[in-house]
């Protein structure tokens, strides 16, 4: 054997060696806990993250189960909330945008609206159950909001800001996301009472922000 | 045959760089897709990725940066600077697509890229995770078919040593590799998961994402829905196609009805969820399945019935150079 054909083998070999390394790690990432990869778990994450980190749960194992609705209200500082805008749907005129047309420029909007919506709802502190006056009344300081919160507010002061200017420039404005739970499969042809079994999270009021668009 | 020139021969023959066509349509139509995103979202980049947009510079620097190691948008939180490197992006990505010095481009786009979706995690979906990991072992495939000014390249790597190129090809041949193993590692690991959720395995999975105010995007999801026939196929056949994938690409039958899954797969997603970069993404990606053979036979039928002159990639004179080692 050659001297060149010796140092193309071992080339060979490091390369087949590096791709049988990068798989593994690769489905040891993606693999629920499990004896092997628990133990080797520092070593995977290490390795993935952040370059090769990857998820392909989409709806898995259990299917999104409810339309997700954000609202945004916005009021002058210190007025009492019955002085607020009505509640401004900010997820409808987007879906119904993408509904129309399916290459529509609102497209990645849309994706962040519901991807901001999934991830509230999913959120500990943010979905599931009514804020505790003291978690809500933190949240009003930045320093202690959640990036999901914070994100959303921006976005829904963009998205619907001709509405919530109606009263003037807004100073707070406050966020609810109606997590409205359709027929299941087998009543699927029961009319669906769209209010009837929502659940409203209700976020604090939170300052508003000049937002650049 | 003694095993040691089998061996010589396999190695050999891993050296030759396979599916350059393949390889250099996932390049273009990647950074054609990434370029869609860019230019669909021109009226409103600063909110999805400006430092006074949706997550404000301080805000991600606090929260975010750290799980994504580095972002070229982070450098400054001045507009000037977000305006750079986002158009920048766009250029290096349009120059990527066309085949502009792929070597140097392809870890440039990519570098775009990553900035770009980091910057804002709730513009992903899936489709851009993946793109994100192929993108990376591009750098390491010759995507030069299609590219501009590639005979003047092809020109060039005639003066480089044998052993070189027969290195490069191996190279190649490992990320080409690697791209194979993540399409099957995402549909077996997709379908891993759905099997374990009971609306998978009582066929109504279907019915919920497609009844959701979120997905249910066209006139056919609601005539989906209230289907059981439909909705039990629709649950059953993604989970029959996400199982086969990974077992099927490697067999020639098996393959084209596999690739022809994919394709009415995502042009499904695409038509009742609208999720169109997600769905060109994974359609893109599909391209890497086929030999150069395949695409030359494909082109010659084709060319046969229509009007058009342009030929593809000719096998290289090269190719025939390493196969006989030298």
């Amino acid at each position: 054997m050659t001297t060149e054909r010796i140092a193309l083998a071992a080339f060979a070999f490091v390369c087949a060696l590096g791709c049988a390394f990068h798989a593994a790690m690769s489905v040891l990432f993606v693999l629920p806990p499990n004896p092997v990869g628990e133990s080797v778990r520092p070593l995977v994450l290490a390795y993935t993250h952040p370059l090769f980190e990857q998820y392909w749960n989409v709806f898995a194992p259990t299917p999104i189960e409810a339309d997700l609705t954000v609202y945004v209200r916005a009021k002058r500082v210190g007025a009492p909330d019955s002085a607020a805008t009505g509640w401004v749907d900010i997820s409808s005129p987007l879906i119904a945008e993408v509904r129309k047309n399916k290459l529509s420029l609102y497209s990645t909007l849309k994706v962040a609206q519901m991807t901001l919506a999934v991830a509230a709802k999913n959120d500990k502190v943010l979905g599931h159950r009514v804020l505790k006056p003291a978690e809500a009344a933190a949240m009003r300081d930045p320093r202690h909001r959640p990036v999901i919160l914070e994100a959303l507010k921006r976005f829904a002061l963009v998205i619907g800001a001709d509405a919530l200017a109606a009263r003037g420039r807004p100073d707070e404005v406050q966020l609810a996301l109606a997590d409205h739970r359709f027929p299941r499969f087998t009543h699927r042809f029961e009319r669906d009472d769209k209010h009837k079994d929502d659940t409203v999270l209700l976020y604090p009021w939170l300052p508003s922000n000049e937002v650049t668009q | 045959m003694t095993a040691g020139t089998a061996l010589d021969r396999a190695l050999l023959a891993f050296a030759v760089p396979r599916r350059k066509i393949g390889l250099g349509i996932v390049r273009t139509g990647l950074a054609a897709v990434i370029a869609g995103l860019y230019v669909q979202n021109i009226p409103w980049h600063a909110l999805l990725w400006g430092p006074n947009g949706m997550i404000p510079m301080k805000l991600y620097g606090q929260t975010m940066l750290a799980s994504h190691g580095a972002n070229l948008y982070y450098l400054s939180a001045q507009t000037w600077w977000f305006e750079l490197v986002f158009w920048t992006g766009l250029t290096v990505t349009l120059a990527y697509a066309v085949g502009v010095l792929p070597v140097l481009t392809g870890p440039l786009c990519f570098a775009f890229t990553w900035s770009l979706l980091t910057r804002n995690n709730f513009v992903q979906d899936a489709g851009w995770n993946l793109t994100r990991i192929l993108l990376i072992y591009l750098f390491f495939a010759d995507t030069s078919a299609f590219a501009l000014a590639s005979g003047r390249i092809e020109a060039l790597a005639k003066r480089v040593p044998v052993l070189l190129k027969q290195m490069r090809g191996v190279l190649h041949n490992s990320a080409l590799g690697l791209i194979l193993f993540q399409l099957c590692l995402l549909y077996a690991t997709s379908v891993f998961y759905k099997v374990t959720g009971h609306k998978w395995q009582d066929g109504t999975a279907l019915y919920y994402v497609l009844r959701s105010n979120q997905f249910d995007l066209s006139a056919l999801g609601g005539l989906i829905w209230s289907s059981a026939f439909l909705v039990a196929a629709g649950t059953y056949g993604t989970l029959l196609f996400q199982a086969a994938y990974p077992f099927w690409i490697w067999q020639k039958p098996f393959r084209y009805v596999v690739a022809a899954g994919a394709v009415f797969f995502h042009l499904s997603i695409l038509w009742t969820m609208a999720l169109p970069f997600f769905s060109a993404i994974m359609i893109v990606s599909e391209a890497v399945l086929f030999t150069d053979d395949e695409y030359r036979r494909a082109w010659a039928w084709l060319r046969a019935r229509l009007p058009v002159q342009t030929a593809l990639p000719a096998d290289e004179p090269v190719a025939a150079t390493i196969a006989s080692g030298g």
